[in-house]
């Protein structure tokens, strides 16, 4: 679904991205992984397209990134940012709806605000749906704009969702709650999720494909419960082997 | 020219009236056409980008149609402070913050407000009248301080 070769990013002369190449199936979870600054969002970024690589090629479904407008993108990819912050006066429910941006232009219709209700179910956030969201707790607004980046796609098959730490706020329950929703649309809905996380155990567990970064290098990609292990888990976090929990 | 500085609607008459409206009416329709992608806008540059909002396309065309809207208004009234600044504010904390209520609303409160201040600016010390720009100014410089420390306060 896809696919990126030999991506570079930098900015002046310092390289965030070394030679990144990756491939990412439909139906599968995949990972992103390691320590601070190795350029987990920014790869992120390039592969959503916000962000234009330096250099190296991107397709998705086998089309050149620059042939999608931000409008063809809207209605196949969806990305939760690390931290949102609105600082003005909107309900919850207001939030969740304005994920419904590029299908009906001007008019929200009843049906975004529906769509909107059905994906703060999912993310167990329905009873909040009139509260101001800058009164919410941070594991709450994070449920709140998940259920947003679901309403954007939803009815939609074959799409791609990046979620960069979307754990970071969650209480455990939640956390399963959140990989359940990713596992349902990666196989009923043929969806493909990537996954910025920090917690291994959980990306051991949760995730099909893992890629571990280093310095914007490529350090190990594979099956998840194949390539998180103690010894690429130590080396690359720069830890004793005795400290290593999976 | 002195009244024109500090603002006042004493020279008002139907033709610069028209003008102004012609030019006026028809932005503030689009603007409130705009409404939704203003709201997206504020989720922040980045996420209204993947929902498919041209960011840069808009702040052009925002920043143009509302330079439209003011510049027609300060030419007939003057420089008349403090009602722009403060009546949006207002309005968020009363309504919310959507844009598709919160642009007219603004447009009706301003002139409501506008009006109110005008009549007390003309009978205040009658039978001269106080330019409405210095009243204005006067209630609405530590009006809007209020408004900026209760923000502050219940924002973090």
């Amino acid at each position: 679904m896809l696919k990126a070769e030999n991506l570079n990013f930098s900015i002046g002369e310092k390289t965030i991205l070394d030679r990144v190449s990756l491939e990412i199936k439909q139906g599968e979870i995949f990972a992103i992984l390691g320590p601070n600054g190795a350029g987990k969002s920014t790869l992120m970024k390039c592969l959503s397209g916000y962000e234009k690589p330096t250099r190296g090629n991107i397709t998705l479904m086998g089309q050149a990134f620059a042939s999608f407008s931000l409008t063809d993108l809207a209605a196949i990819r969806a990305v939760l940012t690390q931290s949102v912050s609105i600082n003005f006066p909107f309900t919850a429910l207001e939030v969740a709806a304005m994920g419904r941006g590029q299908f009906s232009g001007v008019g929200q219709d009843m049906r975004d605000y529906d769509i909107a209700r059905e994906a703060m179910q999912l993310t167990e956030v329905s009873h909040l749906e009139e509260r101001l969201i800058s009164t919410l707790s941070g594991g709450e607004q994070q449920r709140v704009h998940m259920a947003r980046i679901l309403a954007q796609l939803w009815d939609q098959t074959d799409c791609i969702l990046f979620l960069d730490e979307p754990t970071s706020a969650l209480d455990l329950k939640h956390q399963f709650m959140l990989f359940d929703i990713c596992r349902t649309l990666a196989s009923q809905k043929n969806f493909a999720v990537v996954v910025i996380l920090h917690d291994l155990q959980l990306a051991k567990r949760m995730t099909d494909q893992a890629l571990l970064l280093d310095a914007g290098k490529i350090f190990a990609v594979g099956a998840s419960a194949d390539v998180i292990n103690i010894d690429t888990v130590s080396t690359l976090y720069d830890i004793n082997r005795s400290q290593v929990m999976l | 020219m002195t009244f024109w500085t500090m603002g006042s609607l004493g020279g008002a008459m139907w033709e610069p009236v028209l003008v102004c409206l012609s030019i006026i009416l028809p932005s503030m329709w689009f603007l409130t056409k705009k409404a939704r992608e203003l709201n997206i806008l504020l989720l922040g540059e980045e996420n209204a980008a993947y929902i498919g909002v041209d960011t840069h396309k808009l702040k052009r065309t925002i920043i143009l149609t509302s330079a439209l809207c003011v510049g027609a208004a300060v030419a007939v009234s003057g420089i008349i402070g403090f009602i722009g600044l403060v009546v949006p504010h207002l309005i968020r904390l009363l309504f919310g913050a959507d844009h598709k209520l919160l642009i007219p609303a603004s447009a009706l409160l301003g002139a409501a407000l506008l009006l109110l201040a005008d009549t007390i600016a003309r009978t205040l010390v009658a039978p001269s009248e106080l330019p409405v720009g210095v009243l204005t100014s006067l209630v609405g410089g530590p009006f809007f301080l209020w408004l900026l420390i209760k923000q502050n306060s219940s924002g973090n």
